[in-house]
């Protein structure tokens, strides 16, 4: 009996710890996202793993944008890659927004050296959700055109930076600008509509007040009307008397001075 | 004197509860009566009394020349605005100096019967008519009404708005003693209005 228990005993022991690691493992593989091949985001704007562009490049490029990001909030990434994959440019940029861009407000520069359609300039994030999606196009195809002009290819990549920071910074000014155009609009009608309505209420509030003393006056009217209107005496027959067409001879007589001499 | 049109006289079913007289005596008479069984007097008799052709009873007949043209716009615009009240009535006034013995009342009478209906007067507007009859020789006034206006209105009450032109006319302002006049008729007509059954159309 006694060896049946350590038995038990000895086998709970063993099972508990591989479950236990079965159910953190299983956690684990919950709670974290699908990894990213290129890792976690580096401390720099610049992720060029293939070394393509120079420290004294990428520090120029990436300093201004590291101020942008910590006063404006604009997240604008810079990536050289060395190829692509043949993956559409479009769909690596929105991977690494996706993966390392925190902010709202977000802009990857893609780049691939050697290629004449590069860098690709692909906005992200909600500002561009709230904007005209023709807008963002022709800023984005105005950006690519004004940085391919570069004939180099890394200042073709800082032009593309440049621009892509500025295109998010004019929009974000433009929607704040135009947020608070409409806070004061919202902020004008309502005050036009309280005043609407206060001037109703007080209009409402008179013509009640009013009705009282305009039935009044009404019925004033109509009474004095009446009393100064037109009164008839009922026709009355008449006989023929003396022989006299119109009068019979009744009258009144009365003496309003004394006589003339 | 012609005889008026049947259709005055069958103009209303009611009949008038007026006391009438002789004009010549006063004597109490019937309503059809055709002579006065006193006196004997007619209303032909007044053709023989005053054999002169009688004038179109105007509105007013200044024979007397008592009044300027602001008098009588006074007097017009009184007698205007008591006719918009009782439109019926037609308002004559006339002034005369009668020799001494001629009486004022039947000279209002033959005024009143013998006179032509002007251009558009109506038989029944001349029967509605209210003569006021002014000697100055005399300083005595007279009011004739017609036969549908004599049941309107006593002779007493005629004679209370005769009464009452009496201060204006002994302090000279004849034009306003008529308008007290008028003012006075208007307040008698007022109550009797009242009394008789006031109606606001003329049916």
């Amino acid at each position: 009996m006694a060896r049946v228990v350590l038995t038990s005993d000895f086998m709970i022991a063993r099972i508990i710890p591989v479950l236990f690691a079965f159910v953190l493992g299983g956690l684990a593989l919950a709670q974290s996202p699908e990894a990213f091949e290129y890792g976690s985001r580096p401390p720099l704007s610049v992720f060029d793993p293939g070394g393509f562009l120079d420290p004294a490049v990428v520090k120029q490029i990436s300093d201004p944008l590291a101020i942008i990001q910590k006063n404006e909030g604009i997240d604008v990434l810079v990536i050289v890659l060395p190829d692509l994959e043949n993956a559409p440019p479009e769909h690596v940029a929105r991977r690494f927004a996706k993966a390392w861009c925190s902010s709202q407000i977000q802009c990857v520069v893609l780049h691939v050296p050697g290629r004449k359609d590069s860098p690709w300039i692909v906005p992200a994030g909600k500002l561009i959700d709230v904007l005209e999606p023709d807008q963002v196009r022709q800023a984005v195809e105005d950006g690519q055109r004004r940085a391919a002009l570069e004939t180099k290819e890394p200042d073709k990549v800082r032009a593309a930076a440049t621009e892509a920071a500025d295109m998010l910074r004019y929009w974000t000014n433009n929607v704040i600008n135009r947020s608070e155009l409409m806070q004061t609009e919202r902020t004008k009608m309502r005050v036009q509509l309280e005043n609407k309505a206060r001037l109703w209420r007080l209009a409402a509030l008179l013509t009640a007040a009013a009705i009282i003393p305009i039935f009044a006056g009404v019925s004033l009217l109509i009474f004095w009307f009446r009393r100064r209107g037109p009164r008839y005496f009922p026709n009355r027959a008449w006989q023929l008397r003396l022989g006299a067409p119109y009068a019979g001879g009744n009258h009144a007589v009365a003496t309003i001075a004394p006589p003339q001499p | 004197m012609s005889a008026a049109p049947e259709r005055i006289r069958r103009r209303s079913q009611r009949s008038a509860p007026v006391n009438v007289a002789c004009p010549s005596c006063r004597t109490v008479l019937k309503a059809d009566s055709k002579w006065c069984p006193s006196c004997n007097f007619t209303g032909g008799d007044t053709m023989a009394m005053f054999s002169d052709s009688p004038p179109p009873l105007l509105p007013i007949l200044d024979a007397m020349g008592l009044w300027n043209e602001s008098d009588i716009k006074k007097i017009e615009t009184e007698r205007d605005s008591l006719r918009r009240r009782y439109p019926q009535f037609q308002w004559r006034i006339c002034t005369v100096s009668l020799p001494p013995d001629t009486q004022l009342p039947l000279f209002g009478f033959w005024l009143l019967n013998a006179c032509p209906l002007h251009e558009k007067e109506t038989f029944e507007e001349r029967a509605w008519t209210l003569l006021l009859l002014i000697d100055a020789a005399s300083g005595k006034a007279a009011a004739v009404p017609g036969y549908a206006a004599e049941s309107c209105l006593a002779d007493d009450d005629w004679q209370k708005s005769l009464f009452a032109m009496g201060s204006r006319w002994k302090s000279g302002n004849t034009a306003d003693a008529v308008v007290e006049f008028f003012k006075s008729s208007r307040s008698h007509l007022d109550e009797s209005w009242v009394r008789n059954g006031s109606r606001r159309a003329n049916k």
